[in-house]
């Protein structure tokens, strides 16, 4: 019997990922847990000014209909972990069914969490779901960024997924700080007003949380449309739309770079190509 | 002698009016940087930005939300949905206004019927146990006078419109009767949107709109500008 939409395919990958950075004697951090399943893969870490990158991979790269996959990554005080992806995040074009992730990451007191994945890629026909809780301690640092391509746009394919269900909830101390809820599909009113501006807009979302965080530049590009906002003492978002993906990976180095420095947060460098050195 | 089954609405007719001050004359709710960064110009720009970007997030996000708190069981539950509520509207402007309005609202409520449930809010705002969002004092309201759901939900889509082309007027070249015909168009997809918001149940409550999103991050650094938001 074939599955309606909207069932759970038996046929997908029920994968996580489960990390625990801390420190060790000398201070440098660690795993001290880690656990991971198809469809997720993690590289050996290395560690890049003061900071341990982990590589997020999937041996698809992405994800198939009926695909599930849970994350749970813990920092503790004083480890520093940036989660980072060497390649876009395809979701598949399917014919029925959807993929999702479940992900929640915890940043205690003195901890410090950069999550910078490469693209999330809707393909054409494809439904994805993701939920997102991210919950932040007094005095622990964030710094979240997602980026979402409308398609495999050098094939034209062009915002033409099915459905996108993207929920985020990130509390800071007891305080939820932002929420957002997203379900969209390629014949959504905001797409097609998307779309007169930018035809094969990229988006992109940034969320800085850092004790110490007081201003940001407000700056505005030519060729994209960026907006800065203060969430409250010590938080900032940003939204970036670009017109295409060199334009988009440009402002969000530049905007995460004057993130670190507001913030004094030392970046590492990753040698990854923005299409333009950050200033 | 049975009660007057419309007893409620001299009073939702009398808070609706814009001689009633809520101070949300003041506010464009992104209009004022969306037009300057799409160069909207003229009556037709208007009517563009109520059906594909305002009415879209009346149905989505703020309908559903002002249903939610309007059977709000109890205080504590009210304050719960005015923090979420907060914590949808990311750029501060955008959040700033609708406490500002609620607020005042709030305010001018208690000035004309000091009712419990208004007094209870206000000393949840006063000890930052709430916010003060304008949707949640629209849903107190709502209880409080005893507006059926439908007509609060109406209520508020008609001022969040009518504000928009409120502010259209100083912004845009456009006249009183373009912004009513703009207002009527909006009207004639009141009873759909509203529909459509009974539909989303409030963990899914929220809207997608990336470009009135930055415009509104954008406006609170803007030069020159006539609205606070």
């Amino acid at each position: 019997m074939a599955a309606s939409r909207g069932a759970v395919c038996v046929s997908g990958l029920h994968g996580h990922l489960d990390l625990l950075a801390g420190t060790d004697e000398a201070g440098h951090t660690v795993l001290r847990r880690q656990s991971f399943a198809a469809p997720v893969h993690i590289s050996k870490p290395h560690r890049d000014e003061g900071w341990l990158v982990v590589n997020m991979a999937s041996p698809s790269p992405g994800l198939l209909s009926g695909d599930r996959v849970n994350v749970n990554v813990e920092v503790e005080s004083g480890a520093r972990l940036l989660l980072t992806a060497p390649s876009a995040n395809r979701i598949h074009t399917m014919a029925e069914g959807f993929a999702e992730v479940s992900q929640r990451f915890t940043v205690n007191a003195g901890g410090s969490l950069d999550v910078w994945p490469e693209y999330l890629i809707p393909q054409k026909d494809s439904a994805y779901r993701q939920r997102t809780r991210i919950e932040i301690e007094k005095g622990g640092t964030l710094l979240w960024t997602e980026s979402i391509a409308p398609g495999r746009t050098a094939h034209g394919e062009v915002f033409a997924f099915r459905d996108l269900r993207i929920a985020t909830d990130i509390t800071h101390g007891a305080r939820l700080l932002v929420r957002e809820r997203y379900h969209i599909g390629s014949a959504h009113p905001s797409i097609a007003a998307l779309r007169r501006i930018f035809p094969e807009g990229y988006y992109a979302s940034i969320v800085c949380i850092a004790p110490g965080l007081e201003a940001l530049d407000s700056a505005v590009s030519d060729s994209a449309w960026v907006g800065v906002t203060r969430l409250s003492a010590g938080a900032f978002a940003v939204k970036v739309l670009a017109p295409d993906s060199p334009t988009l990976r440009s402002t969000v180095a530049i905007m995460r770079a004057r993130l670190q420095r507001a913030a004094a947060i030392v970046s590492p460098s990753l040698r990854r190509v923005t299409g333009e050195v950050p200033t | 002698m049975s009660p007057d089954p419309l007893s409620w609405l001299p009073a939702l007719l009398q808070t609706n009016d814009t001689l009633f001050p809520t101070g949300a004359y003041a506010h464009s709710l992104g209009f004022e940087e969306f037009a300057r960064l799409t160069s909207t110009r003229n009556e037709a720009g208007l009517r563009d930005f109520v059906l594909r970007h305002l009415l879209p997030a009346l149905s989505a996000f703020e309908l559903p939300y002002l249903r939610v708190a309007f059977e709000a069981p109890d205080l504590a539950a009210l304050c719960e949905i005015d923090f979420e509520i907060s914590a949808s509207k990311l750029a501060r402007e955008t959040r700033d206004a609708s406490t500002q309005i609620g607020r005042r609202r709030l305010a001018a409520l208690r000035a004309v019927n000091e009712h419990p449930s208004y007094r209870e809010f206000a000393h949840a705002i006063s000890s930052e146990e709430a916010h003060g969002n304008h949707l949640v004092v629209c849903a107190l309201q709502a209880r409080a006078e005893g507006f059926p759901l439908e007509a609060a939900l109406a209520a508020y889509f008609y001022q969040t419109v009518s504000g928009v082309c409120g502010a259209a007027l100083k912004l845009i070249r456009i006249g009183q009767e373009g912004c009513q015909r703009v207002l009527r168009d909006a009207l004639s997809q009141a009873a759909i949107t509203i529909r459509d918001s009974l539909e989303i149940e409030r963990d899914d409550a929220g809207y997608f709109d990336p470009l009135l999103e930055i415009a509104s991050m954008r406006h609170e650094f803007a030069n020159e500008r006539l609205f606070i938001s």
